[in-house]
């Protein structure tokens, strides 16, 4: 039938199956065991067959989505490059159905043009980057648009910039404003603690594999943008810890009970009882956690480096999951399962700073052993090998 | 009004010498045309006691100006026209018939004295005759111009020279200070802002809460609409007053020669120094429309608009103590740069030429002087680089010179930093940045002047405006420079880094030539790839082709360089950039990329 399909049709379909084909390469060479992280791009394109060819039709692809105006306010773009927008919206929906026989609707599809334009905007950009010719633009676009919206889509996108925070702060450390020292005293500490990489998470990708290929039914484009997008930020985040740089995870041990609730598909409400597949489920993905955490992502533990889950609650202000490097960072709000489409944004200057204090002060926190025998610590390492276990009895 | 004369203020040496050589050459003249009196009076010219009494012979011609000799002349011209008419015509043929006659004037004496008949009437005649002699010599010494002696004539020419530049002089005095009182009365004290702010905090110190504003330093009445009548009054006051000369001069001569057409003469000289001034005037208003449309308009951006732009700007960047925050279109490359050809190691080169002081224009030394925190940005169309395969030969020059001027900027950047970071004690020193991001106005903001360019169309159309250059008030400069800074601080934060962008572009372009990953990284033929050849055979701003190098450094000698050479310095430019950047390096290629084995798969060190 593929001659009843426009040539834009063919295009973009084109590029999501060559989004999907890096996805599945990226998959099989990020967690490769002794893989070397610098030179993925290269064990990407042995994988690819005609790489080439692929880059070339992502980088023709780009261009058009590059050039693609955004939705007037009134919700109508006029003339030809309205007519442009309409097709690449309409070949966004033909897309979705082609590969996770899903459809958007008119209706949804003109209201999340932003969102649906930023996500293929990063798609090439991901595309483009693990075959080795990452260009900015794309990227750039989406800031520009995320900057209108007030904020990024939920799933690729924000993982994209999650894992530009690790990337940042690493060449920051390549390029310093000022040499690096190694820790050598208690002082120091906290001047490296200055510059560190500070995780408030939820659901933690440095505990969870399976939250790599979580999905979302309320996605507009396919699963793949999503899926390449968290490895990214896996691949970021192992880079940045196997360079030695100090980094930070705090992850609320409430929090993490229900994060496996929902990567085991358990619903929200607490009237339901969950099935019997769905708790071994659970149990499977929590005994999977010890050997993620350190055969994969901790190969070596350098100083400054730290995974605490916090056993005391957070004050009930609450705080947004973030990842904070020293210049940037992102602000991501997770929900349930009907999810939200505009789930973070970035964080800047003094809102950063503000971040970042609350952070290390729950740093501090976690360091203190109360008083009173009979409770246990506030925080538990897990980079202790010999407490994750029991650690995680709990959750 | 031109630049230097707003710095100066409304009195300008120009009017200072203006007035001065007008009062020299006024007294000059006059003192030259009262000599020349003394010399004619002296020469024993005859004159007649009184005769140069000004006020005597003033007041004898008003008692001779009467209605009636009016009245009468005016009767004669009317009515009796014919009569004196054939009279006149008589008394002409009657001189005529005398004068055709040499004897007749004989014979007349004759006849005269025929009429004597004794010898006592014929004494009488003698004496007559005598008196008659007398008056006639008088009448002719009158009527014949005196022998002209050369110390006479000297001082005649002398005079009249000094008279026709004072008149010159006139006018352009009257023109400078015209301008010096429009000056005068537009010109503002600027507000003190030291003053201004410790009145501020002196008010805020005493728990007032009122803002205290700035006395108001423009005084209203230098506008008012007396001064506008000022400068004709000025005019006629100096021409009055250059009368005084050559009226003395007119006197002393009177006798001498017509005045009248002394007067004539001095009537053209008023005449063509009026114009001269008039023409002056035209010039100076000129000038000043230019500088009102260039603070309007700006400075087109040509050859030569492009030089004195750059000239300001690194004027600026080196003074700057704050920041620098800069959307660049077009990276220039220093001409010094180019003229290091010779040299075995052209970085080298160029860093020593920066470092002495014959070479103070360049972007380098212009760095190094500066305090600020640098940040440009620059916005590289991904487009043409995805379409240069099927690019025209002039579009793969302009791809590939923008890539140049940019890897050319990122070394100078980094050697920059280099110098001061050695400067510091603590090694600790803001970087130089550029940039990748689609910035879509083009404005350079250093500290707190804005200067933005417009492009219309193809080079050379672009004008530049400097849009703080009217505003005196500093919150309002501040104001403005802050927007524009925060405009080009956003575009900055959203986009990647130059040094990506340009690996990036090697490794695109590595893609077609088929390289291996594991090869040597033959950068000359990735080059060529991005359109090296074309820039070096098209025509271009840089430098010329030619079969030798001539790097000489004559005045507006453009360089000439060979193929080779030529070649050789591109490609310096991109491998001084892979060696600075490799070395600096990530943790994961120290071990494997030294500078002289770079293989293209290393450059994957700056992508990841």
């Amino acid at each position: 039938m593929s001659f009843l399909r426009s040539p834009s049709h063919i295009q973009a379909s084109n590029f999501w199956n060559d989004i999907k084909l890096i996805n599945e390469a990226v998959a099989r060479r990020v967690i490769e065991p002794g893989a070397q992280l610098w030179n993925i791009p290269l064990k990407v394109r042995e994988d690819i067959e005609g790489y080439h060819a692929m880059i070339g039709r992502i980088m023709a692809f780009t261009i058009e989505l590059l050039e693609l105006p955004r939705m007037s306010g009134s919700g109508k773009a006029e003339g030809m490059r309205g007519a442009a927008l309409q097709q690449f919206l309409l070949n966004c929906d033909l897309v979705l159905g082609e590969l996770e026989h899903r459809k958007l609707g008119e209706k949804e599809r003109r209201n999340r043009s932003d969102e649906l334009l930023m996500e293929n905007l990063t798609a090439a950009w991901l595309g483009l980057y693990f075959l080795g010719v990452p260009f900015v633009h794309p990227w750039e676009k989406v800031r520009r648009l995320a900057v209108y919206r007030g904020g990024f889509p939920s799933g690729g996108c924000i993982a994209k910039y999650i894992g530009d925070v690790y990337r940042l702060a690493r060449h920051r450390v390549a390029l310093p404003d000022l040499p690096v020292a190694r820790p050598s005293s208690c002082s120091q500490l906290d001047d490296i603690n200055a510059s560190a990489v500070l995780v408030l998470s939820h659901t933690p990708m440095v505990l969870l594999e399976d939250a790599l290929t979580y999905r979302n039914d309320t996605y507009a484009t396919p699963l793949s943008v999503h899926e390449l997008g968290r490895r990214y930020a896996l691949l970021q985040m192992m880079l940045y810890i196997r360079c030695g740089h100090p980094v930070h995870f705090l992850i609320p041990a409430t929090a993490l009970k229900q994060a496996l609730h929902k990567l085991a598909g358990i619903p929200d409400d607490p009237g339901a009882i969950p099935t019997e597949a769905m708790l071994r489920r659970r149990v499977a993905i929590r005994s999977k956690i010890r050997t993620w955490l350190h055969e994969t992502i901790f190969t070596s533990i350098a100083a400054g480096q730290s995974v605490r889950l916090l056993k005391f609650p957070l004050d009930a202000s609450g705080m947004p999951t973030c990842v904070l490097g020293s210049k940037t960072g992102i602000y991501t709000l997770e929900s349930g399962s009907e999810g939200l489409h505009f789930a973070g944004n970035e964080l800047r200057d003094s809102l950063l700073g503000s971040y970042r204090d609350k952070l290390l002060g729950v740093l501090k926190l976690s360091n203190v052993v109360p008083a009173a025998s009979q409770a246990g610590p506030r925080a538990v390492s897990l980079l202790d090998a010999g407490k994750v276990d029991e650690a995680l009895k709990d959750v | 009004m031109h630049d230097s004369d707003h710095k100066a203020g409304f009195w300008t040496i120009k009017t200072s010498r203006g007035i001065v050589v007008y009062l020299a050459l006024w007294l000059a003249s006059l003192w030259l045309a009262l000599n020349y009196y003394d010399y004619y009076v002296d020469n024993g010219h005859s004159a007649k006691p009184g005769e140069h009494y000004v006020w005597g012979a003033a007041d004898t011609m008003v008692e001779k100006l009467s209605l009636d000799h009016a009245g009468k002349a005016l009767g004669k011209l009317l009515r009796d026209a014919p009569a004196a008419h054939d009279t006149v015509r008589a008394h002409a043929a009657d001189q005529a018939s005398r004068e055709s006659d040499p004897c007749a004037f004989a014979r007349y004496v004759a006849s005269q004295t025929a009429l004597l008949p004794s010898p006592s009437q014929s004494e009488n005649a003698n004496r007559v005759v005598e008196c008659e002699i007398g008056a006639l010599r008088e009448t002719i010494d009158d009527r014949t111009h005196p022998r002209q002696s050369l110390p006479g004539s000297l001082l005649k020419v002398l005079v009249v020279m000094a008279i026709s530049w004072l008149w010159f002089h006139t006018f352009l005095l009257t023109n400078e200070l015209k301008h010096a009182l429009s000056r005068w009365r537009r010109h503002r004290v600027p507000l003190d802002t030291a003053r201004f702010r410790e009145a501020q905090q002196q008010a805020q110190a005493d728990g007032c809460l009122r803002v205290v504003l700035p006395a108001i330093k423009t005084p209203r009445w230098r506008e008012h609409r007396f001064f506008d009548h000022v400068p004709l009054a000025l005019k006629w006051l100096l021409g009055l007053l250059s009368m005084v000369p050559p009226m003395v001069f007119a006197i002393a001569m009177h006798s001498v020669y017509e005045p009248a057409v002394f007067v004539m003469a001095l009537v053209a000289i008023f005449v063509a120094a009026e114009h001269y001034g008039g023409l002056t005037d035209t010039e100076h208003e000129l000038k000043d429309r230019t500088d009102e449309l260039k603070s309007k308009v700006g400075t087109v951006l040509d050859a030569d608009g492009l030089n004195e732009w750059r000239t300001e700007l690194y004027g600026l960047y080196g003074n700057a103590t704050d920041r620098v925050d800069a959307v660049i279109r077009y990276f220039d490359i220093d001409s010094a740069w180019w003229r290091c050809a010779g040299a075995a190691d052209p970085w080298q080169e160029y860093q020593e030429r920066c470092g002495c002081s014959n070479d103070a224009d360049t972007l380098l030394s212009t760095l190094i002087r500066t305090a600020a925190t640098v940040r440009f940005v620059s916005d590289q169309p991904l487009a043409l680089l995805e379409g240069l395969a099927r690019a025209s030969s002039e579009e793969r020059k302009e791809f590939f010179r923008a890539l140049l001027g940019l890897a050319w900027n990122l070394v100078v950047f980094d050697m920059a930093y280099e110098d001061r970071v050695a400067k510091t004690f603590d090694g600790k020193a803001a970087r130089f940045r550029i940039k990748i991001s689609r910035a879509p106005c083009w404005m350079h903001v250093v500290d707190e002047t804005v200067f933005q360019a417009i492009e219309r169309g193809k080079e050379g159309n672009a004008t530049v405006r400097q849009l703080t250059h009217d505003i005196a008030n500093v919150d309002d400069r501040r104001a403005l420079s802050g927007w524009a800074r925060n405009n080009v601080q956003d575009f900055a934060q959203h986009g990647g880094r130059a040094e990506e962008y340009v690996f990036a572009v090697l490794r695109y372009a590595a893609l077609d030539l088929h390289c291996q990953e594991e090869e040597d990284l033959a950068l000359k033929r990735l080059l060529n790839q991005l359109g090296m050849k074309n820039y070096l055979d098209e025509p271009k701003q840089d430098f010329l082709l030619a079969a030798f190098d001539d790097v000489d450094e004559r005045m507006n000698r453009s360089v000439l360089l060979s193929r080779d050479t030529a070649e050789n310095l591109c490609t310096a430019v991109f491998s001084e950039l892979l060696k600075r950047r490799l070395a600096k390096g990530n943790c994961f290629v120290e071990a494997c990329a030294t500078p002289s084995c770079t293989k293209l798969k290393h450059l994957l060190s700056e992508l990841i």
